[in-house]
């Protein structure tokens, strides 16, 4: 069972920064190179990241650096590439904060052809 | 302010000790000693870098130092997020000392990546992000 409301994801591409505000997960939208269009307050709540010191930088190179990985970096540029990206996976965030154990799903919707990270706390 | 002055001021900045002594409080799993020895490791890994820095006496050479150790810093680092991380991902479970280690040392890294030039920092990580590309795309152009 996913920790969010799968509804949640045809809702993704029209999702103003409210709406997303008002989600118990992480929602981050990014470009097709990774740059964030959208930090939500629960992601910057658990990352110690403001909204504005993460949008505009890159991701999981700049905001998120221990997902700069074939494990999350790739398989994203890797779904960017085919046009289709929907995968979730149990990670640990640990880079400048307290080691937190997430569940990471990465999303592609084809229509918008916008990109999401979303992110759950493990329990 | 010299160079070794502000990598001293930085490096040993009581409030990086605070934040160390926080994330392995929260390490509940483990036992004193094991936090213990934690504590001593990530600390070596800062003394032995200021004890070089208090013996050059060369500004240049020491910025060039402070890189390279920040680049042996973010390699190990990077290699034991990695290491923890397809641990996660395959078993579901990782090794609860390589988290701890990796939280540790990035509180380092975040230090020393203060002292130096933003520029230098961001060429680095940008190498040190994909070291091979440039090798795989000179295979792909020549097959």
């Amino acid at each position: 069972m996913s920790f969010f409301d799968p509804q949640i994801l045809s809702q993704l591409p029209a999702a103003s920064r409210e709406f997303a505000n008002a989600q118990p997960f992480g929602i981050v939208k990014v470009t097709d190179d990774g740059t964030v269009q959208m930090y939500n307050t629960w992601e910057a709540e658990m990352a110690g990241v403001a909204p504005r010191d993460a949008e505009g930088k890159n991701f999981f190179t700049q905001v998120a650096p221990c997902t700069n990985n074939r494990l999350v970096f790739g398989k994203f540029k890797d779904g960017v590439a085919r046009g289709s990206l929907d995968a979730e996976f149990n990670y640990t965030f640990t880079y400048r904060m307290k080691p937190t154990n997430v569940v990471l799903r990465l999303v592609r919707d084809p229509k918008s052809k916008s990109n999401w990270v979303l992110v759950g706390k493990k329990n | 302010m010299k160079l070794v002055d502000v990598l001293r001021l930085r490096l040993t900045d009581p409030v990086l000790e605070v934040i160390w002594d926080e994330m392995l409080a929260g390490w509940g799993t483990a036992s004193d000693e094991e936090r213990s020895m934690l504590r001593g490791w990530v600390r070596r890994k800062r003394d032995d870098f200021l004890a070089f820095a208090a013996e050059c006496v060369d500004e240049e050479e020491l910025e060039q130092y402070a890189a390279l150790q920040y680049i042996e810093l973010r390699a190990h680092w990077q290699g034991i997020n990695n290491r923890l991380n397809y641990a996660m991902v395959t078993a579901g479970s990782t090794d609860p000392r390589l988290v701890y280690r990796s939280a540790l040392m990035s509180q380092l890294l975040g230090a020393l990546e203060g002292v130096l030039d933003p520029a230098s920092v961001s060429r680095i990580m940008t190498f040190l992000s994909e070291p091979i590309v440039v090798r795989r795309r000179d295979e792909e152009a020549a097959a």
